[in-house]
């Protein structure tokens, strides 16, 4: 069966995710992204778009209103003084209990802040969940597609167009047919080489299927840049492959910003094919997805 | 690997850009062949209404040394504005935010 990917969160009237006002060190109150779940997880992302200075811990739980459990946590330490900067980390995939992330599962979320820099306890966040895990592999082959070297472009441009906060409706190929045997894939995104760029922000949709009538699988990938760091992040995304498989894999996306370079940001991914170990379908763990920031994830248990 | 863009023939929308076609395509529909060179939307964007691409506008950028400089708090004198030593000292404590997008903040 291939993957279903689910985004809890995003705000697509705003190109972002759900604000939640951290607690100055306390945590915040839970805010629902579901009420109940339409797949059992067995992977789940978390996508940040941290302001300012401060560092915060990101809490996921699931549960009824009032009796909310913490499942895990993650911590970003903070980057840079007062208008330092921003970051948008992604942390996962981090590797969750299809019994506890069961379909009908009321998942929330909650932020604790120090609350260094005034105005900077509020982030935006979303969740991807997927409903199967990364394969253990017993043979590596590696594909990658929209890249092209020895030109100034080395990865491919897409346009959000010139409206703010909707998506542009034009779906660009990033392959034309990916591996038939594809177990892991990594989407990379870069700013198109702007050594300027605004701060933005972009959801971006990556489909299968044909020209001029592509199925959305991943919806509502939630990337951020900004002016201090120029830089698009989460610059990786790992997820399974299988759903991508065979296919032609395209992306559109909708931006915060109508800017007609500050816009364009570029993607490229890589396929990673092989022999699923033994048992197939086994939890690959502590894999960190985001070459900048470098966050850490925290094991479940009492917080 | 020849590439394409299909867009809309009413609105003029690009619907997608790809490099294989579709069996069958809807009649409201129309292809646009490039031959072997893919749109290059880093350098070039669509045109709905010329159902084209047209050359992407030239980013413009601001120098944050003439921001500081034409603060009108500070009404510098015409002989310190040109003061080749003022500049350069900006530019190195600005180092990369030098410069700005038109739209982008003074601050940093």
């Amino acid at each position: 069966m291939a993957a279903t990917f689910v985004t809890l969160g995003a705000d697509t009237a705003a190109s972002t995710g759900t604000q939640i006002t951290g607690g100055a060190n306390t945590p915040s109150a839970w805010v629902q992204f579901t009420a109940s779940l339409s797949i059992s997880a067995k992977l789940l992302w978390i996508f940040a778009r941290i302001e300012e200075g401060s560092a915060y811990i990101i809490s996921v739980g699931t549960g009824a209103a009032g009796v909310e459990v913490a499942r895990f946590r993650v911590v970003h330490g903070g980057q840079g003084a007062a208008g330092g900067g921003f970051t948008g980390p992604a942390f996962g995939p981090i590797p969750v209990d299809p019994a506890v992330f069961a379909s009908g599962t009321r998942v929330v979320v909650r932020v604790e802040v120090d609350s260094v820099v005034a105005g900077s306890e509020a982030i935006d966040v979303t969740l991807l969940l997927c409903d199967t895990s990364l394969s253990e592999l017993t043979s590596y082959a590696y594909n990658d597609y929209g890249i092209t070297a020895g030109t100034d472009s080395k990865d491919t441009a897409l346009d959000p167009g010139g409206t703010a906060n909707a998506k542009s409706g034009t779906f660009v190929e990033i392959s034309s047919s990916v591996a038939a045997d594809a177990e892991w894939i990594l989407f990379f995104f870069g700013n198109n080489a702007n050594a300027a760029a605004l701060t933005a922000d972009w959801l971006v949709d990556i489909a299968t299927g044909a020209a001029a009538s592509e199925v959305v699988k991943i919806a509502n990938l939630f990337l951020h840049t900004s002016t201090t760091s120029d830089y698009v992040q989460p610059a990786c995304v790992i997820v399974p492959g299988d759903v991508f498989a065979g296919q032609r894999v395209s992306m559109d996306l909708q931006c915060t910003t109508i800017d007609a370079t500050d816009r364009v940001i570029s993607a490229a991914m890589l396929a990673i094919s092989g022999s699923r170990a033994a048992g197939g379908d086994t939890i690959v763990s502590s894999i960190q997805s985001n070459v900048f920031s470098r966050p850490r994830w925290v094991e479940g248990g009492q917080f | 690997m020849a590439w394409f863009t299909i867009f809309d023939k009413r609105s003029g929308r690009a619907v997608s850009i790809t490099s294989v076609l579709p069996e069958t395509l809807d009649a409201d529909l129309q292809v646009l062949d490039h031959g072997t060179l893919r749109p290059n939307l880093s350098v070039e964007m669509w045109d709905a209404a010329a159902q084209a691409y047209v050359p992407r506008p030239s980013k413009v950028f601001v120098d944050r040394v003439d921001d500081v400089l034409n603060d009108s708090r500070l009404a510098l004198s015409k002989s310190l504005l040109e003061a080749t030593a003022l500049r350069e000292v900006l530019a190195e404590i600005l180092g990369r935010e030098r410069f700005r997008s038109e739209t982008a903040e003074k601050r940093i």
